[in-house]
């Protein structure tokens, strides 16, 4: 028959890896204040760690919003980079903000295209896109991620997610990919997503705010 | 223990390279020959992006990019600050073209004469025959002449290019402007006030120096501005040769007649 015997007042060893320093002349034994600066060290740790990954939310904004610093990023990089595509990188919100936007820039001089992402303001990912995009330059005028989801919602999203517990999973600008009648025309394209049904394409026209075709798939 | 590792590579290649300091005027004596290249091929490291970005981009390249390859683009310029100054040498040009042909045909005309007049004996004859000498020498001069003024303008100035002027609207209701399209290119030449007037006294106006292909061109033109809205685009089909200047020149009083085309004329350098 075994006994265990429970003493009071003696923390248990704290496997720090360091090498025996004896129950005695453990740090921690010593000094009662180290256990809650290593616990705040941790919690600290933690904190900083969730950060850099990206789960800390950033205030959303729009597409528009998002623009100037994307641009300045781009023309540090080639001077005649123009604007040919641009996508939410995070969740769009209901108001047609989102955290972090991503912007397509094509240099004719470099015949490259590289990629621009926003978030708060300031550039957080830059980088060249991997394969060809032969995409013509968004015209300079185009309404904002907000009045082109309000758009669409009020055409057919709200109602797709309603019937079908969809969601909004995709906004992007192009120019000419998705008007069929008026390949010159900047566009909108924001695609409902549903586990039960077909996704939902509404492309709305982004200089006048209309919507100008639909489609599933 | 890992930041040790680099740190003792350190000092342990320390030695070496004040070695390798030490040795170097030895080795400029080495032969170039005795150099030993080798090739390492390595992977390159792809860096993951810290955040993904541009994903649907990403996901439905194949979709987005068989839609916008069923684009075709049309570029078109805009010439805002209207017609250019005209380099008096391509007018020029077209002058020593008509005095050549002139010439030509003269030199022309007096070998026929001289072939004719061999047969004569008579002394009052050869001194018409000399008369005649005289005035092939005096031709062959000025088409040297020529040929120097042409050598002189055309050092350094090998290119392919087109020049078109335009002149003949005399009257009232002046184009405000002319397009020239090509392909799926078009230029828009805006003609400011100063332009039309010079026009209208019967100037000429240089409205297009670009370089272009060396082949034939199918030009349409179209004034642009008023009534002119309205009249169709003329089409005019030219050849411009490798390493030459073309120019054309759209006479423009046609475009009042019912005629659908202009009347034009083309020069080279």
């Amino acid at each position: 028959m075994s006994t265990f015997t429970h003493v009071q007042g003696l923390a248990p060893d704290i496997p720090l890896g360091l090498p025996s320093v004896g129950r005695n002349r453990s740090l921690v034994r010593r000094h009662p204040h180290v256990r809650s600066w290593l616990v705040a060290a941790a919690i600290c740790f933690t904190w900083c760690g969730a950060t850099r990954a990206g789960d800390n939310p950033s205030p959303p904004f729009s597409a528009r919003a998002g623009l100037d610093a994307a641009v300045n990023a781009a023309h540090a990089w080639a001077t005649d980079a123009q604007l040919v595509y641009l996508e939410n990188d995070e969740v769009v919100g209901p108001d047609g903000n989102a955290g972090r936007w991503g912007y397509l820039f094509y240099s004719e001089n470099r015949g490259r295209a590289r990629g621009y992402s926003i978030r708060d303001g300031k550039l957080d990912e830059a980088s060249d896109l991997d394969f060809e995009l032969d995409a013509p330059p968004v015209s300079t005028t185009w309404i904002d991620s907000n009045a082109a989801l309000a758009a669409a919602e009020k055409k057919a999203g709200a109602e797709y997610c309603l019937a079908n517990n969809g969601r909004l999973a995709t906004m992007l600008l192009i120019r000419g990919a998705f008007h069929e009648r008026t390949p010159d025309a900047t566009t909108w394209a924001v695609v409902y997503t549903s586990p039960t049904a077909p996704a939902l394409f509404v492309v709305v026209d982004a200089a006048k705010g209309e919507v100008v075709r639909m489609w599933r798939g | 223990m890992r930041a040790t590792v680099p740190f003792i590579l350190l000092l342990a290649s320390a030695p070496v390279a004040r070695a390798a300091e030490t040795t170097t005027p030895a080795s400029t004596s080495v032969p170039a020959d005795s150099i030993i290249e080798t090739l390492k091929v390595q992977r390159e490291e792809i860096k993951a992006p810290k955040h993904e970005s541009l994903r649907f981009l990403k996901d439905h390249r194949v979709f987005v990019r068989s839609q916008l390859d069923r684009l075709r683009t049309q570029v078109t310029r805009e010439h805002t600050n209207g017609v250019q100054i005209l380099d008096a040498r391509y007018l020029k040009l077209q002058e020593l073209s008509a005095a050549i042909a002139a010439a030509q045909d003269t030199i022309g005309g007096e070998q026929a004469r001289a072939a004719q007049q061999s047969l004569l004996s008579s002394v009052t004859e050869l001194g018409k025959l000399e008369a005649s000498l005289d005035l092939m020498d005096s031709l062959l001069v000025d088409e040297r002449a020529r040929l120097l003024w042409l050598e002189k303008d055309f050092v350094g100035h090998q290119e392919t290019a087109l020049v078109i002027v335009i002149r003949g609207l005399t009257g009232q209701g002046l184009p405000t402007g002319i397009a020239i399209a090509e392909d799926n290119e078009v230029t828009h030449v805006t003609l400011s006030d100063a332009d039309r007037a010079s026009l209208a006294r019967g100037g000429i106006a240089q409205i297009f120096h670009e370089f272009v292909e060396p082949r034939t061109h199918a030009l349409q033109v179209k004034l642009e501005g008023g009534a002119w809205d309205t009249r169709p685009a003329s089409v005019v089909t030219l050849d411009a040769p490798r390493d030459r200047l073309t120019f054309l020149e759209l006479d423009l009083s046609s475009a009042l007649t019912a005629l659908s085309s202009f009347n034009t004329r083309v020069w080279y350098r």
